[in-house]
Order: C-alpha cells, then structure tokens, then sequence
C-alpha cells in the first residue's frame, strides 16, 4: 500500500529556546507498522505527540489523509493513543474504559456492547470486564490500553513506549501479540520506542532519530545492514567501528589503510577520495577468528581479552594492536571454542561485502 | 543518630503526644459526657445526680431551630467555598511548580494571624465599605446581617477548602485528560467525566473541612452577625458562660460531637470508594 496516511512537512518543533524537532519530513503509509526510534530525549515522543494533537509544531505542516491538521485538536483527530503507563481511568471498570470512546460519540448502549465485547475478546479480556485497572496485570493493563483504543476504529494508533513497563518475557509476547494485532486490524500503527530490538523485530520501517534529526529511515535490514551513519550503526545492534583513511581508489574497489595494514575493499560509489578518513563498520556476528591467517584476504590481528560464553552464542573480545577493542560473535562449538584462550594472539577475518564504510565527517 | 537514641526520642514523642491528648481532649471529653447526664446546681453548677433530662432538651423545637440554622448556614458557607475554591485549585494546578509553591504560601500566610483578630479587620473593613456605601445608599446594611457572617465565615474557611482540592488536583495524572481528549472528549466531557469523579475525595474532604467547624465558630457570628445568627457554638458556649447551664451545654456538645464523629465516618468510607484503593496495585 502506498497510500500516505500522515506526512509532515518540515516540521519543527521548540519549547521556548529549547528547538527539539528541526525541519522534519516523513511520510507514513497506510497500513504500516512505523517505528520512531531513538535514544531519549531524540525527539521521538514530540513526533508522536504532534500527531496524537497534544502537541502544535512550531513550523510546518502535518497532514491526516491529505487533510491539514495543525488547528485540529486531539479530540477531533481520528487518531487514537495507547499512552506510556496506558493512563486508564482508575474509577472506571475494565468495559467503561474501553466504551468511554464510544459514549462520547453517542452510540447506543446495544452497539456499544456489541463493539466492546467484541474488542475485549480480541485481546483477550472478555473475563474482566468488570474488574477495575487497579485489579489487572501490567499486561491486562496494557491491552485494555489498547482496547480502548482501537475500539474507536482509529485511522491511525500511536504507541508511545507501551511495552516498556512490562518484564522481559511478557514485552517478547506482546511485541508478537501487537504485530499480529496490527495485521489483523490493517491500521497504521505509529510506534514509539528506545529499545532496539523492539524496533527490529516488529516494524515494516524504522525512523532513527537524534537530537531532533531523522538521521536514516528503511526497512529494519536497511537499517542494520546498511546504516548511513556512524551513529546509526551505533545504536542498532552492536558494531565494530575501525578508523582508517582511504590509500586508493578504484572504479570497483578502494584500499582502505587500517592500523598498519591495508585492506582493499569492493566500493563503487564515487563519494569517496583518496585521504578520506572513513570508519569501517564490522558487526560482531559477520567476524570469525581463526588461529592463523589462512588464506583470508581481509584479516586483523589481535590478542584476546575475554571469552564470554552465553548459551547459543559465545562473545569474544579481542585487542588489537592500534588498542582498538573488537567483539567477535560466534556460534558456540565446544570442539572449536575450547581450542581458543585469553591472552591468545589470534587473527580475524571477514567474507567480503559485509563491511559498512562510511565517510568520517 | 544512634538506634537507641532514635528510639528514645520516639518513645519520648508518642508519650508527650499521648499525654497532650489524654489531658487536654480525652480527659475534657469524658466530663462533658459524664456532665451530660448530671443536673444544674443552684450553687455548684451541677448536682452529681443522673438524669436524661438534657438529652431530652435538645429535642426542644428552640434548640433544633438553632441547630437547622447553623447546618443552613454552614451548608451555604461549604457551598460558596466549594464555588470559589475548585477553580482556584485548579488554576493554582496549571502554574509551574515554582509559582504554585509561592501561590499557595499566599493561601496559607493568613493562618500565621490568629483568625479572632482577622475577624475583626474583616469587621472593621466591612464598616468602611458600609459607611461608603451609605452615601449612596443610606438604607444599605452590611455589617450585623447574615451577609456579614457570610462573608467572615467564607474567608475564614476558603483555605480549608482548597488546600484539599488542591492536594486532589495536583495528583490527577495529566495524562488521563489527555487519553480523555484522545478518546474524543470535549473539555467539558473530561471535565464531567475525568476530573470531576477524580477529584470527589479532593471535594469531600475540602467540605468536610469547611461544614464541621462552621458550626462551632461562634466569634465569627458574635463579631459579624451582633449575636442575632446564632450557630451551635455560640449556643453552647452561651449555655456554658452566660447561663451557667453546664449540663445542657454539655449534652449539646456531645450531640454536635456525635454528629461529626457520623460524617468523618461517612468521608472515610467515601475516600476509599472514591480513590483509596487507586494506591494498592495488585501486579
């Protein structure tokens, strides 16, 4: 679907001198699963806010639709929030929470019932309509939230951070539950969190943001694979970042001088230029280590530092001889493992292609 | 601070508290109710004789239209401060926490004057407005009406009433009225909807605080209103300082002690409907 459901345009956003959203451009399809990510204070929640209707830009324009909302206040915006802490009414039961939409609309008590009945059963509630919030779970709580939202057939659902007071196990479960929700429902969800994984494993595209910037959006493997800035890479998923500079380039390679040796890597973008510092991006899971160097062509050499066993998986850290740390990430085989200690000098090595380089700017 | 001497000090504090309470409410209580049931004296104020007569007086109509009086008078006053305080309470809400700490100072400096002599400013306020008015006016009265008392008593009591308003308000998460506006409510909606049933305990208490000792300040209707609108206090402290009546004083007193004993009842079994149990999660 390709159909634009929100588009902001050049949007920006201050609190007195404070300027936390500049010039943002972003356009949300209908039907998607939207994920603005971001460490705190990046502006993710301001976003979010501004299209919920608690909050004005500052400058430009936000469309629902193709309608220009910017005067439209919340109540009169077919967008409906499922807010942080879920804010559910405390002196309302479970089935008045969720009707409270639905009675300000003035809809009849038979459709009321029908509808809400109907949305406490999809998630799974229909056993407590009566109990009030106090009397629920973290997790009840967090689906009456969201109950009382989508019951209202919102245009669009904003969520902002709506996992992030659960534990692990049960954010794993309803971070499931709400993707196979939003298929079923067919809305767009706009989803707001810090938490990477969260963002990768249930969005169709991910907004990085940063100090109030759009630094990259895409697909979660655009983004993990392909991340267009240092900070990008950085803050998804692990990474390994070597600083070099550029010794040649070719139409279809560039050598790319790394501590004392020079690698030469398959490029074809014409940014680059010779002397160019550029980082070259490693994530832990493409590295493996051998004992020596074989007849792999991109190789570092290093001394291990620690070995951290984690079940599937075993973390290896390995200096190298510029000082620069780098994690190994590989799958764990005791046969292979037991052969490798700390203090141990070691080589690394890569299959070509799974390097990320990015200008140094 | 040493456990042992953390303990001491608080023992030392519960039994100066304890005796305090014992001697001046606990102790004084038990006589008026023992006086209750004892008849007057010629000489001695009371003659150590039981009796149910005093009991018997209060259902007298001359008492019960006093005690209609001051529930009238005092019901208005709740009402008028009810009026006047929830909006304050509630702008007092919107300022940032620095001016709303200095705001509500303002609120409570009076309290630091004894209230007996800011009754007589308001009397003597109330004369200049009177004296001005009569140029215009020279029928006008102010001062010894049932206005005046109104008036003394409102301004007397409008802190009691929004400070608990205030408490209410400032806990109310913001973020319910924005789920409300969410949810498409209009701001008269959230108000009906939200903040209203949200901040009954807020409402409950502030009235409380306002009705029960109405009916006890007897300076403010002896100052204000010349003695003519009497309340249950000035009654009871007439009973005991002009009458010399100390056994009907007393059964009245008990009457009006009764009385509020029922409506803290009533506000504590309302606050834990209303919001008490908002506190005790169950995860």
């Amino acid at each position: 679907m390709t159909q634009k459901i929100i588009e902001l345009k050049n949007v920006s956003k201050s609190f007195g001198n404070d300027k936390v959203l500049h010039n943002i451009n972003l356009d949300i399809s209908n039907g998607e699963f939207l994920t603005l990510l971001g460490p705190s204070g990046c502006g993710k929640t301001t976003i979010l806010r501004l299209i919920a209707g608690f909050e004005n830009p500052s400058d430009g324009e936000i469309f629902l639709n193709g309608e220009k909302i910017n005067a439209i206040p919340a109540n009169k915006r077919n967008v409906c929030t499922v807010f942080q802490n879920y804010a559910l009414f405390p002196h309302m039961n479970v089935f008045d929470n969720v009707a409270f939409g639905l009675r300000i609309k003035n809809l009849n008590a038979e459709e009321i019932k029908t509808k809400v009945d109907a949305v406490l059963k999809m998630v799974k509630l229909e056993n407590f309509a009566q109990r009030k919030p106090h009397q629920l779970s973290g997790g009840q709580q967090q689906r009456v939230a969201i109950a009382r939202a989508v019951v209202n057939d919102p245009l669009v659902l904003v969520l902002d951070e709506p996992l992030s007071a659960l534990d692990y196990k049960l954010r794993k479960d309803m971070q499931i539950e709400l993707k196979e929700l939003q298929r079923r429902l067919g809305i767009t969800f706009i989803f707001v969190t810090h938490d990477q994984e969260e963002a990768l494993s249930m969005s169709d595209r991910i907004v990085i943001l940063n100090n109030g910037n759009i630094e990259q959006i895409g697909s979660p493997q655009q983004i993990y694979e392909m991340p267009q800035s240092l900070f990008v890479a950085q803050f998804i998923g692990e990474a390994n970042v070597l600083t070099g500079h550029i010794e040649e380039v070719q139409d279809d390679f560039i050598k790319v001088q790394i501590a004392q040796s020079c690698y030469q890597f398959h490029y074809t973008h014409s940014k680059l230029q010779k002397n160019d510092k550029v980082n070259v991006i490693l994530r832990p899971e493409d590295l493996q280590i051998y004992l020596d160097n074989a007849e792999k062509t991109h190789c570092l050499s290093g001394k291990i530092t620690n070995i951290v066993y984690k079940g599937a998986t075993v973390d290896l850290r390995v200096a190298l001889e510029n000082d620069n740390v780098v994690t190994i990430s590989e799958f764990f085989d005791d046969s292979r493992h037991q052969k490798f200690v700390v203090n141990q000098t070691i080589q690394i090595g890569w299959a070509d292609g799974v390097e990320v380089i990015l200008h140094d700017t | 601070m040493t456990p042992s001497k953390a303990n001491w000090l608080k023992k030392a504090s519960i039994t100066t508290i304890s005796l305090w309470l014992a001697i001046f409410v606990f102790i004084p209580t038990l006589l008026v109710i023992a006086t209750s049931f004892l008849r007057v004296g010629e000489n001695n104020f009371v003659i150590f004789s039981f009796t149910l007569d005093n009991y018997q007086k209060i259902l007298d109509p001359v008492f019960f239209h006093v005690f209609f009086a001051s529930c009238y008078l005092a019901l208005i006053t709740t009402f008028v401060c009810l009026l006047i305080g929830y909006p304050f309470a509630y702008l007092l809400t919107q300022f940032s926490p620095n001016i709303r700490r200095i705001l509500l100072l303002l609120v409570i400096i009076p309290f630091w004057t004894s209230s007996l002599i800011r009754i007589y400013a308001i009397k003597i306020l109330l004369l200049q407005i009177e004296r001005s008015l009569r140029f215009f006016y020279p029928d006008v009265s102010i001062l010894y009406t049932e206005m005046a008392v109104l008036i003394g008593l409102i301004y007397t009591m409008l802190p009691f009433m929004i400070l608990p308003l205030f408490s209410t308000m400032e806990k109310l998460d913001r973020r319910l009225i924005e789920a409300a506006q969410d949810l498409g409510a209009t701001p008269r909606q959230t108000f009906m909807r939200i903040i209203l049933p949200l901040t009954i305990p807020g409402i409950i208490a502030g009235s409380m605080l306002v009705f029960l000792p109405v009916l006890g300040l007897f300076y403010v209707t002896d100052l204000l209103g010349g003695a003519k609108n009497i309340v249950i206090g000035n009654l009871i402290k007439n009973q005991f300082l002009v009458a010399r009546n100390w056994p009907f004083a007393s059964a009245a007193s008990v009457f009006v002690i009764i009385l509020m004993a029922m409506l803290i009842f009533v506000y504590i079994k309302s606050i834990n409907r209303f919001g008490g149990s908002r506190h005790e999660k169950v995860q």
